[in-house]
C-alpha cells in the first residue's frame, strides 16, 4: 500500500477515535445530573457510598441505585452505539 | 433493576460485605451472562471515568490558575464524614480526592467571578461562552436553572415548609456546613415559604424560598465557600441569567445569592436584608 494511503487510513482512524470519544462524552453528559454527579463522586473521586450519602443527604440505597442506574443507562447507550456502527 | 444487578455495581465499588463478595464471585464463576453484565458495567464505568478525566483536563486560562493557586483550598473541602471504607486501599487518597473536588469548586467560583466581571464588557456573551466551555456552568448558572424549574411549582414549591423553620435551619446548616438564620424579608412584601436542598457540582446548596401576594418567587441560596482570597468579596454583584436577576456575595466562608425575576425591583433590598440577617 502506498505510504500516502497509509497516512490517510491513519488519519481516518484518528478521526473515528475522536468522533467515538466525543459521542461517549456526550452520552455521559446526557445522563441526568443527579446520576452523573453521584457516579462521578463514587467512580471518579473515590468516595464511599456512605460518604456520598452523607454529603448529599440521601440514603445509601439511593446512592447505590443512582450509581447502578447511571452505569446501566450508559451501557445501554454504548450498546446501541455499538450496534449502530 | 434486580438486586443482583445492583450488587454488581456495589461489587465494582468494593461496597459489598465479605460474605456478599464471596457469593457474587461464586456466581460470576458459574454464570457467563452475569459475568458479561459485569464486564458491560465495568466498560460503562471506565467510559464515564474517562469522560470525567477529560472534563478535568480541559485547558484552564492562566489567570484562573493563578486565582485557584492563590486560594486556600482547604476551606472548600466537601462536608462528608471520614472514610467509611478505609479498607479499600485501591481508593484514591482521601486528601487527593478532596483536593480534586476543591479544584472543581474553586474553578467554578473563579468562573462565576470572571463571568460577573465580564458582564460589563461588550464581549461578555463571548467571554461567558468561552468560560462555560472551559469550566462548565458556574454555580450561578446552575442555580438559575434550578430556580427556573422550582419557581414555577405551585403545590410543591418547597421540600420542607416554613412551619418547620427550626428543622430547616438544622437540616440545611448541617448539610451545607453553613450556619445561618432564616432572613425575615417581609418588609419587602415577601414571606418565607420553606426550603429545598440542591446539589450543584456535587456540593450541597440551600435554597430558601419566598413569595409575595402576587405569586412572585424569590430565593436566597448559599453554599460553603471561603473568604480571604481575591475571589472572596463582600460586595453585592449583580448579573442576569435566564431572565432572572441575581445578586451574589461572599461572606463568612460561604457564597450567597438572591435570585428572582429580572424585573423584580425588590432584589437589592432583599439582598441587603439577607446579607445583614442570614
Amino acid at each position: 500500500m502506498p505510504i500516502d494511503e497509509m497516512h490517510n487510513l491513519s488519519d481516518d482512524k484518528n478521526a473515528d477515535d475522536t468522533l467515538y470519544a466525543n459521542q461517549v462524552g456526550k452520552m455521559v453528559m446526557d445522563l441526568p445530573s443527579d446520576l452523573s454527579e453521584t457516579l462521578r463522586l463514587v467512580a471518579k473521586e473515590g468516595f464511599s457510598y456512605k460518604e456520598v450519602a452523607a454529603s448529599l443527604n440521601i440514603p445509601i440505597g439511593t446512592v447505590m441505585s443512582r450509581v447502578h442506574r447511571a452505569r446501566s443507562l450508559l451501557n445501554d447507550a454504548l450498546q446501541a452505539k455499538g450496534e449502530a456502527i | 433493576m434486580s438486586d443482583l444487578s445492583l450488587k454488581l455495581s456495589a461489587y465494582i465499588d468494593h461496597e459489598l460485605s465479605d460474605e456478599d463478595t464471596r457469593a457474587i464471585e461464586a456466581l460470576l464463576a458459574t454464570d457467563p451472562s452475569l459475568a458479561a453484565e459485569l464486564d458491560q458495567l465495568i466498560a460503562a464505568n471506565d467510559a464515564a471515568i474517562a469522560e470525567f478525566d477529560e472534563v478535568l483536563d480541559d485547558p484552564v486560562p492562566s489567570f484562573l490558575i493563578d486565582m485557584i493557586e492563590d486560594a486556600d483550598l482547604d476551606d472548600h473541602s466537601i462536608n462528608v464524614p471520614q472514610a467509611a471504607n478505609s479498607n479499600n486501599s485501591w481508593l484514591p487518597d482521601w486528601r487527593s480526592a478532596a483536593a480534586g473536588i476543591c479544584l472543581l469548586v474553586a474553578g467554578g467560583f473563579a468562573g462565576y467571578v470572571i463571568n460577573e466581571v465580564s458582564g460589563n464588557n461588550a464581549d461578555s456573551d463571548k467571554s461567558d461562552r468561552v468560560l462555560v466551555a472551559q469550566n462548565g456552568p458556574s454555580w450561578l448558572q446552575l442555580v438559575a436553572d434550578y430556580h427556573g424549574v422550582y419557581a414555577g411549582q405551585k403545590r410543591h414549591l418547597v421540600e420542607v415548609g416554613a412551619d418547620e423553620a427550626d428543622h430547616i435551619v438544622k437540616w440545611l446548616g448541617s448539610t451545607t456546613g453553613v450556619g445561618f438564620s432564616i432572613p425575615d424579608i417581609s418588609e419587602t412584601g415577601f414571606e418565607f415559604q420553606g426550603a429545598r436542598l440542591l446539589v450543584v457540582k456535587g456540593m450541597p446548596v440551600a435554597q430558601l424560598m419566598y413569595t409575595n401576594v402576587d405569586g412572585a418567587v424569590v430565593a436566597i441560596c448559599f453554599q460553603q465557600g471561603k473568604t480571604g482570597s481575591m475571589m472572596a468579596t463582600s460586595d453585592l454583584n449583580k448579573s442576569v441569567i435566564n431572565e432572572f436577576g441575581i445578586i451574589s456575595w461572599n461572606d463568612r466562608s460561604a457564597n450567597f445569592l438572591v435570585i428572582g425575576d429580572e424585573n423584580q425591583d425588590k432584589l437589592s433590598d432583599i439582598a441587603n436584608l439577607a446579607k445583614l440577617t442570614i
